[in-house]
């Protein structure tokens, strides 16, 4: 049984906590959060013992396999790496951190080590989105990829929020996910904008893959105050068709070419269909991959490839030139 | 003007060339008086529009004439120009000259020197000029335009226009992007031209990538992305794909202002338009665009009202299509001309 400790008992806590908790070899075996109330909560929600640090629960006497890392960005590297030198397996929220140079001593501290480290990019475990990417592999690949977000979001830099959380927190999600479908990243060119904001709350940005496709994303934490806009819209063409995936978990709509009638599928309503549902089979396959031994779907390799991918972002905001990736070597496809 | 003396120049872009020739020629204003294939072979014609010069002045009984000296030596007083993109503003100068209001299928040009001389050439006149662009006559986007117009989103600050449509590939003359402009020339008016009439602002800086996917023989990009930022400071996003067969939908609008947004959402409605003060869906589209436009057309000759598509709206369209092709052959950002 893999005795998981939750670090961070907010929302991503709770769900890395039902995950946990679900999954047949593994079990909660202790929470944290600096805020007692919070921490006191998922603890009598589980029935297991809180603390204040990560630090505190290592010294003390609970015997933990994994750690499950769930707090505000700042401090994913630091508490992956208290962690990691402790032995531990980590599974951590996104991003795994908001610029290269901050995950560096990450990097090297899990050279040669026998940790599992993973990074929660949830979007991809969306069923629909995992049958996309399926229908690509058996179509060649895209042609070009279009991913829209919209939600509303903070606007204004405090301790939490820099200028480019936009870029470096949630459009994290976006590029896994365009990552995931077509592969690594090769050149980016993004413009934002600050609408009645002091951070970058708007993002357009073009992508070419490594494998020669293209690919634009846009974000924005501003628009449409309280409507309804879809939170997640994703376009796909391929030589044999155009698919189009409906907030992640509402539908998967194909228009192949040759046949002049679109294709709709939609979840059964027997099955999870929620976000939070998708954070629950994240976590099950990473714990599946600790259990084996095997490097993670969304591992080092991957997560370290989106910070890239977000740096470029910035340096082509501030520079408003298309900008290289770095790091992402070669033409290599996460099976 | 009491009745319409319409001529038809070139079968190049056949579709127009039969389907708007056949509808004008139903209606009691207009009397079609001949169809100029352009000195083009028999099988050119066949080629491009399926059917003959000869069969198809038969019929709609008009005259068949090769050249535009017979044309023009008919006393027309109107002239519909659906001859390869390339020759458009040449032949629109020339039947300006011959006393012709002109409708040119779209696109007039993909160069923006074409275009000015064609705005040269009918500033004074009395003749009009429309230039061609469907979507202008679509219920659903009309709609749209008027809601931003109400502020119904607020300010907007995010557009993503996608066209999605088979390339033009068939014809010699379209595969070749000296004469047709290819992809992104045949659909830039869809583009840049959408953009301008919806949100009133102008492209101000744009980047672009494009590459050929499917049909390599076509030497011009079947797939084009856009990213840039309008005069008002919105985030613009284009996509032009073109290595579909099937073009459903044949366009995606979604906008996202401060207070709403705005999308089409083509198997289902019009539009959708959702803000705090509920969901407006939009109505059935049930206009036949091309009708339509021939409808202005006749308006516009019959002085009932101006050409919504002026040469002027095409200068910015051409503009854009010129910088998306240096910003994809320089990699650059490129600036527009305000």
């Amino acid at each position: 049984m893999l005795r998981v400790a939750i670090v961070g008992c907010g929302w991503a806590g709770k769900w890395h906590a039902i995950a946990v908790e679900r999954h047949t070899s593994a079990e909660v075996c202790a929470v944290v959060d600096a805020e007692a109330s919070k921490a006191g909560a998922l603890s009598a929600d589980h029935a297991v013992p809180s603390f204040r640090s990560l630090n505190d629960l290592l010294e003390s006497s609970v015997i933990v396999d994994a750690v499950s890392i769930c707090t505000m960005p700042m401090d994913h590297v630091p508490l992956s790496l208290t962690a990691v030198r402790a032995g531990k397996h980590v599974f951590c929220e996104k991003p795994l951190a908001r610029d290269t140079h901050e995950s560096d001593a990450l990097v090297r501290a899990l050279e040669g080590s026998e940790v599992t480290f993973g990074v929660n990019f949830n979007q991809r475990h969306s069923p629909l989105l995992r049958s996309l990417y399926d229908t690509l592999q058996s179509e060649g690949g895209a042609h070009v990829i279009h991913v829209g977000m919209h939600q509303q979001g903070p606007r204004h830099i405090s301790e939490r929020v820099n200028e480019y959380y936009l870029l470096t927190d949630s459009c994290c999600h976006i590029i896994d996910t365009m990552v995931y479908l077509n592969g690594p990243i090769e050149e980016v060119h993004a413009m934002g904008a600050r609408v009645n904001s002091s951070i970058v709350s708007d993002v357009a940005v073009n992508v070419r893959f490594f494998d020669g496709s293209l690919g634009s994303f846009e974000h924005s934490f501003v628009g449409a105050s309280k409507g309804q806009h879809p939170f997640h819209i994703l376009d796909v063409t391929t030589e044999k068709a155009r698919h189009v995936l409906h907030n992640l978990y509402d539908g998967l709509s194909t228009f192949a070419h040759e046949e002049e009638q679109g294709v709709s599928s939609t979840l059964s309503v027997f099955e999870d269909r929620s976000y939070g549902d998708s954070i629950v089979r994240s976590v099950h396959s990473w714990i599946d991959h600790v259990e084996r031994n095997e490097e993670p779907e969304t591992g080092l390799e991957v997560s370290m490839h989106n910070v890239n991918v977000v740096s470029a972002c910035i340096e082509s905001i501030e520079t408003g030139r298309a900008v290289r990736t770095a790091g992402a070597a070669g033409n290599w496809r996460i099976e | 003007m009491e009745t319409i003396r319409l001529g038809l120049i070139g079968f190049s872009q056949g579709f127009y060339a039969t389907t708007y020739t056949r509808y004008l020629s139903r209606l009691k204003e207009v009397d079609v008086v001949a169809c100029c294939d352009l000195g083009r072979p028999q099988s050119y014609v066949r080629e491009c529009a399926f059917t003959t010069a000869e069969q198809f002045c038969g019929e709609i009984d008009a005259a068949h004439v090769r050249n535009l000296r017979e044309l023009f030596d008919l006393g027309l007083n109107a002239v519909l120009v659906t001859s390869e993109v390339s020759e458009h503003a040449l032949h629109t100068i020339e039947a300006l000259e011959n006393a012709c209001n002109v409708f040119v299928g779209k696109p007039l040009s993909f160069r923006s020197e074409e275009v000015k001389s064609v705005i040269r050439a009918a500033r004074g006149r009395k003749e009009i000029v429309l230039c061609g662009n469907p979507l202008r006559y679509e219920t659903g986007l009309y709609r749209i335009k008027q809601r931003l117009e109400q502020n119904a989103i607020g300010t907007l600050i995010n557009l993503r226009l996608m066209v999605n449509h088979a390339a033009m590939v068939e014809q010699e003359w379209e595969r070749d992007p000296m004469r047709s402009g290819g992809p992104l020339g045949t659909y830039g008016v869809y583009l840049f031209d959408l953009v301008r009439w919806l949100t009133g602002a102008e492209v101000h800086e744009l980047f672009a990538e494009g590459d050929t996917f499917v049909y390599e023989h076509i030497r011009s990009d079947d797939t084009v992305q856009i990213t840039g930022r309008l005069s008002n400071g919105a985030l613009l996003h284009i996509n032009l794909i073109t290595t579909v067969t099937w073009d459903f939908p044949f366009l995606i609008l979604d906008m996202v202002g401060t207070e709403g947004t705005i999308r089409t959402d083509y198997p289902c409605h019009a539009y959708v338009l959702q803000s705090e003060n509920g969901e407006e869906l939009g109505g059935a589209r049930y206009d036949s665009l091309g009708a339509m436009e021939m409808e202005h057309f006749v308006d516009c000759c019959m002085g009932r009202t101006k050409p919504n598509v002026p040469p002027e709206a095409m200068l910015p369209v051409t503009r854009g299509i010129e910088a998306v092709t240096a910003s994809i052959a320089r990699k650059e950002r490129i600036l527009l001309p305000s």
